[in-house]
């Protein structure tokens, strides 16, 4: 049995953690802490000790949103009315934009006046209240980040020694350095190609795992194919619960999610044969849980049908 | 990060009972660590999507909370299984395929240059090179370096959260440590 602890003097750690805390941000710290809270308040079930948000918040997301935009177009048009007369039509209009930017960048629906400031210290990170499923429809009314701010100081009570949530006006200049690319549009995940050689070497497409490429020998000619049964064999290793044998294919490139002619796969065979452990390493490997044979059942629904703990837990499903 | 003496799961088990405080405390030992580790997986320019994943990492812990058993790992190995699920689920989403197995491993054998100037990181720009070198990595000798040297987890909890032998976790952090002494080294010749 090896010492968990006869690793710990390397310092290439301390200067990965040194490199790591030099790129911290706190601001954005506090803001992901403020984000999660409000979520929960949304997402999980209040418990009856907890500071709940007001009931709208709850979920009633639709009618909240509309009910800020309908503020939203009020406040704004007060402040046409007004400005108006401020500003007699002799004065030049430039004034106007300003002013209206301002008005519905402050005035999505909890309007607080943390809010505007909140924003700057985290540009890019996007409107993350919701869980990752429920956003994408929204998208297009995109409601600002500060919506989501206003709750959480209630909500999460201070943290320990941290100051609470820092003043995000303190530091209004010192975004993530990662984070530079702000207005290009969404780039599509990951750089598909070339340029980086260290990220392209991480990452392949799902096209090339169902068809991975046929090796190259030194000279870069292509070598002859391997014979196209690499998927067979997985799958026949998987549902003998090999797990070497399973590694080894899959080291080789055999396509992890490749069907047979019935539509399983390999994970699916594992699960419905109870080799947890198959199941696993499949899954590290990004082996996909929800994929439908031609029954439309999943591995996830073989496993649930099982009801085995120990399977459901390597798969990571939640009961 | 722990000088908070109430143990993880009592935390845990408070924010069942409705303690939003006990959650919070529990949250705030390890948000940076899950934080960071989720983003090194994800690779860089992905800041926002660690960001949701995060949440929903933490969403996560929350909602399934009582299904914890302490006896079986601990709660930092807990978590990182969840997170390491959500993001395995996140490139599956995208469509992404992080290839496990670096071809380069079964003949590796860069020598070791040894602990030489490491205290000259402070530089940012080596720390920089540092942290992209780590992205750079074989996605799960990436996790494991991460989580061992950021997040402090042991060996073993490693490979309860990764679903390896304590071996493995040890094998994939000494590659790790051995490909960053490497780009490290290489670093630095090109700016001598």
């Amino acid at each position: 049995m090896s010492d968990p602890n006869d690793f710990e003097t390397d310092p290439i750690d301390q200067a990965y953690r040194q490199a790591e805390a030099a790129q911290g941000d706190e601001a954005a710290r506090a803001a992901r802490r403020a984000r999660l809270l409000a979520a929960m308040a949304q997402a999980v079930p209040a418990s009856p000790a907890a500071p709940v948000l007001p009931p709208r918040g709850r979920k009633a997301g639709a009618g909240w949103l509309a009910g800020g935009w309908l503020l939203a177009a009020g406040v704004a048009g007060l402040s046409v009315i007004v400005s108006g007369r401020l500003y007699p039509p002799a004065l030049p209009p430039p004034r106007q934009p300003p002013a209206t930017t301002r008005i519905s960048a402050s005035t999505a629906p909890p309007v607080s006046s943390s809010a505007p400031t909140a924003a700057p210290s985290k540009p890019e990170a996007p409107p993350a209240l919701t869980p990752l499923t429920a956003r994408p429809p929204v998208a297009p009314v995109a409601a600002p980040p500060t919506l989501r701010l206003t709750p959480q100081p209630q909500a999460f009570p201070a943290g320990p020694p941290r100051a609470a949530i820092p003043p995000p006006m303190v530091m209004p200049a010192a975004p993530e350095p990662v984070a530079s690319p702000p207005p290009p549009p969404p780039p599509p995940p990951p750089p598909p190609s070339a340029e980086a050689p260290l990220v392209s070497e991480s990452i392949v497409t799902a096209e090339r795992r169902a068809h991975p490429p046929s090796p190259r020998n030194d000279a870069g000619i292509m070598a002859a194919p391997k014979p196209l049964d690499l998927g067979a064999k997985l799958r026949d290793a998987a549902t003998r619960g090999h797990v070497t044998e399973v590694e080894a294919l899959l080291n080789q490139g055999a396509p992890i999610d490749e069907p047979d002619s019935q539509g399983d796969t390999a994970l699916m065979r594992a699960v419905r044969a109870g080799h947890a452990d198959v199941a696993a390493t499949l899954r590290r490997h990004g082996a996909d849980l929800d994929r439908q044979n031609h029954a439309g059942e999943s591995a996830r629904d073989f496993a649930a049908k099982r009801g085995d703990a120990a399977l459901k837990s390597v798969l990571g499903i939640d009961d | 990060m722990e000088s908070d003496p109430t143990a993880d799961p009592e935390l845990l088990r408070a924010h069942l009972g409705g303690d939003v405080q006990a959650f919070a405390r529990l949250y705030d030992r390890y948000d940076q660590p899950s934080f960071v580790f989720i983003r090194r997986m994800l690779g860089p320019g992905q800041t926002a999507a660690a960001e949701d994943l995060h949440q929903d990492t933490w969403l996560a812990v929350a909602r399934t909370a009582a299904s914890f058993d302490a006896a079986k790992a601990p709660f930092r190995a807990w978590l990182f299984t969840i997170a390491r699920n959500k993001v395995w689920d996140h490139f599956r989403r995208q469509k992404i395929v992080p290839l496990a197995v670096d071809p380069a491993d079964a003949a590796m054998s860069i020598p070791d240059p040894g602990p030489s100037p490491f205290e000259q990181l402070a530089s940012r720009e080596l720390g920089e090179t540092l942290i992209a070198a780590v992205e750079a990595l074989p996605i799960e000798q990436r996790g494991a370096f991460v989580m061992f040297a950021q997040a402090g987890l042991s060996l073993e909890e490693i490979a309860q959260a990764t679903g390896v032998t304590v071996e493995t976790a040890k094998s994939r952090l000494r590659y790790a440590r051995s490909k960053l002494r490497q780009a490290l080294a290489d670093e630095r010749a090109a700016h001598v």
